[in-house]
């Protein structure tokens, strides 16, 4: 690691600790408060996770050792690691409770998790961006420069040069933006949705007394785009689904990748018994027909949003898998491979250093595709009732939609609106992976 | 050669043996891993009376070791005994119905394939022949559009659009009630306008999914070396595509196929829920419906031993298509 001898990452700040254990204990009793209802507990719950995960970053960076130099980079970092914890915390605290119906105080489980879950991801953010400041920030990059030696400032110089070119390799395709502005804009629909929504669409609603199968009213200029059955605006369910979706689609992509990238590289890497064991089973999983599977899966486990991410994630590895170990495979035999080794390297260095980075734009590519894949899966499982009943989602909507013969009837605002965004959502997601694919992984030379 | 193919042969046919034994542990150890008693697995919320009970502990061993039920799970189901439904229907051997089912399902998923392979390619090929131009940028961008679209969307629109304008289309089944008093033509219509839809809404993203990979094949072996022989010893443009060309572009698509079986068939189970078409998949939304596990596993079992019987197929087809597998 580039700074290694600028950020002590073993040194932990012995205040930083007291000062958490106190926040922590504050906060369990303020959530303990009586005077506060389930949105300010879920708020109470929001500030302790932002604190928690900002607490992490706080043990890592050595914020008052070193030169100015070091202090000023730590002090970037954190600033980064504080501006994505407090999305973060406003994304489990706040959005989370308001899509899944559940506050995050009420499941005393989902809360711990959460606050593993969030201090694991700021530990990973401190390493990310402590390699993002050292590439992205371009200030800093040539701040530093100047002052640090000249092979550091000439591996900077080349890393800004190689995300530039990336960049606008990527601006010249068309439909690579594209996707990117579609992307965006769902992105910021899941993250302000529920709060500019007209209504929840959780709370049970009826038009009157007795007018729970009453008919759907078309758009009009309270309901932009009509209402359903019960009267509940659309447009409000297509904000609270669009974060469903990302949800489903980032968390399943990611548990798949991790499988797909851990099997695929042990498959290639140690080959013989290994491998063979390892692609016999991938070959198993890619056989089998994915959307019976799943649904078996579903219908034994449990109808929530947890398992529903689980099993995409568990059943769509093998392809990734596949294209990791082909890659591995052909790097393994370079012959730098060899020399780390005569030089004593161990395999977990080969694989961490040499294998790993060599086979990460394949992983960029392909994890897109997986996202794109996994937000397809829960809108199947959904549509077929295997969905949570609880959480809003596209999925759901055309579920309901379609028990209630909107079809047959025509009432096209409650199909299409859905519909078209779940196939703008995956649409994107396939485009950008596609752009990048081309980027990263040139194949085919343009003759 | 004929040894080489004998053992392909057999290499492919032991993987096969091995992998349905795979899946029928699987599917052993998942619907016996499930928390609390397995009795309540197998009748669901249809509870027989004790003796039934006792009968069932005792066929299926449920007092014995574990490794001892393994084995006789194993025998069973080989001896082709799929279990009994106790959910969706009553006291019936699931080995009996499903035959009908499975033509259904047999009839939806082998029609859709067929055309979505064959529409797919000259659809990918007249793309890839005019690349760059207007057809192959409208083409290429309906395919991407076709691709993202979920199969249920596709039954949704088609049965909305239908509605309005055709209200006596009929939505629902695989054939008319009165389908017993029709001659042989009335039949095969009768069927064939109730198949249209559901294999219509079936093959769309397959077509754009087979046309994208036809196309980028097409393109790639469009530049090779003896494309430019080929057309250098003056053969015409559509000469080199037939005879040059395409034989060698297909080849990614048969290796595509054999994955693609198992897509259509997850599409059909969707399919034949939204058109209440009463084949595998209809069967599985009923026995979730109900809660009838050991239907469930059943069917799922059949559409897996299916899959992979199709797939089985296109390896031996690749085989004798693609010389470099030989090797």
């Amino acid at each position: 690691m580039a700074w290694e001898n600028k950020l002590d990452y073993r040194v932990a700040t012995k205040n930083g600790v007291i000062l958490a254990i106190v926040v922590i204990l504050f906060t369990v009793l303020m959530l303990g408060s009586p005077l506060l209802n389930n949105t300010g507990r879920d708020l109470v719950a929001a500030i302790l996770i932002f604190l928690a995960s900002a607490m992490v970053p706080l043990l890592f960076l050595n914020l008052n050792k070193g030169s100015k130099d070091q202090r000023q980079l730590g002090l970037q970092i954190f600033g980064l690691a504080m501006l994505t914890d407090l999305a973060l915390s406003a994304v489990i605290g706040l959005v989370l409770p308001a899509v899944t119906q559940t506050n995050v105080y009420d499941g005393v489980n989902l809360m711990i998790v959460s606050l593993v879950l969030t201090a694991l991801i700021a530990m990973l953010e401190v390493m990310a961006f402590t390699s993002f400041v050292d590439i992205i920030g371009r200030g800093t990059a040539k701040n530093m420069a100047k002052k640090l030696g000249a092979s550091r400032s000439e591996k900077l110089r080349l890393a800004v040069i190689r995300v530039n070119k990336i960049w606008n390799q990527f601006k010249e395709s068309k439909s690579g933006m594209f996707a990117l502005v579609i992307l965006v804009v769902i992105f910021g629909m899941a993250l302000i949705g529920p709060a500019i929504a007209l209504e929840n669409p959780n709370t049970v609603k009826y038009g009157g007394v007795g007018d729970s199968g009453g008919l759907p009213t078309s758009p009009d200029g309270t309901y932009w785009l009509g209402t359903d059955h019960q009267h509940k605006d659309i447009l409000s369910q297509i904000l609270y689904g669009a974060g469903t979706s990302l949800l489903v689609g980032f968390l399943a992509g990611a548990i798949s990748l991790l499988l797909g990238t851990s099997i695929g590289l042990s498959a290639g890497f140690y080959g013989r018994a290994v491998d063979e064991v390892l692609m016999r089973l991938t070959d198993f999983f890619l056989v089998i027909p994915w959307f019976p599977l799943m649904i078996v899966l579903v219908a034994i486990l449990g109808k929530s949003l947890w398992i529903v991410i689980l099993v995409i994630g568990i059943t769509s590895w093998s392809p990734t898998a596949r294209v990791v170990r082909a890659a591995v495979l052909s790097i393994k035999e370079k012959q730098f491979i060899e020399r780390s080794r005569a030089l004593g390297g161990n395999n977990f260095h080969i694989i961490r250093k040499h294998i790993l980075p060599n086979v990460f734009p394949l992983i960029v590519a392909t994890s897109i595709l997986l996202v794109a894949e996994a937000i397809f899966s829960e809108a199947f499982l959904d549509f077929f009732g295997l969905g949570d009943p609880n959480v809003v989602s596209w999925g759901w909507m055309l579920e309901r939609a379609h028990a209630t013969g909107a079809m047959l009837n025509f009432w096209w605002w409650w199909i299409l609106p859905p519909g078209l965004m779940i196939i703008l959502l995956v649409m994107s997601f396939y485009l950008l992976g596609d752009t990048l694919d081309e980027i990263l992984n040139p194949r085919l030379k343009r003759r | 050669m004929a040894r080489t193919m004998r053992g392909y042969f057999a290499r492919k046919l032991v993987y096969l043996f091995i992998t349905i034994l795979l899946i029928m542990s699987f599917n052993f150890i998942l619907f016996r891993a499930m928390p609390g008693d397995p009795l309540a697995a197998i009748f669901g919320k249809h509870q027989p009376n004790n003796e039934t009970k006792q009968m069932w502990i005792n066929k299926l061993g449920l007092n014995d070791s574990i490794v001892i039920q393994y084995f006789k799970y194993m025998i069973i189901t080989f001896q082709g005994d799929l279990g009994t439904s106790f959910g969706y229907l009553t006291n019936t051997k699931i080995a009996d119905i499903l035959p009908t089912y499975l033509t259904k399902t047999i009839f939806l998923s082998g029609t859709g394939t067929v055309l979505a392979i064959l529409i797919g390619i000259i659809y990918g090929r007249e793309a890839a022949w005019r690349k760059g131009k207007m057809f192959d940028k409208v083409a290429t961008t309906t395919g991407v559009v076709l691709y993202s679209v979920p199969t249920f969307l596709f039954a949704l629109l088609y049965i909305m659009i239908f509605a309005k304008i055709i209200p006596d289309w009929p939505f629902n089944g695989s054939e008319s009630d009165n389908y017993a008093s029709l001659d042989a033509i009335g039949k095969f219509l009768d069927l064939a306008q109730h198949a249209f839809l559901p294999i219509l809404s079936l093959i769309l993203e397959s077509i754009a999914g087979f046309a994208l990979i036809v196309r980028s094949s097409l393109i790639d072996v469009l530049t090779e070396d003896y494309i430019l022989t080929a057309e250098a010893k003056g053969l015409e443009g559509r000469d080199i595509l037939k005879k040059h060309a395409m034989p060698n572009a297909l080849l990614p698509v048969v290796a595509v196929i054999a994955l693609n079986v198992g897509w259509i068939m997850g599409g059909t189970v969707m399919i034949e829920y939204i058109f209440g078409y009463k084949g595998l998949g209809y069967l599985a939304w009923e026995a979730i419906l109900t809660f009838d596990l050991q239907l469930l596993q059943a069917v799922f079992f059949l559409e897996i031993i299916a899959v992979l019987i199709a797939n089985f197929i296109a390896d031996i087809l690749n085989f004798y298509l693609d010389p470099r597998v030989k090797i």
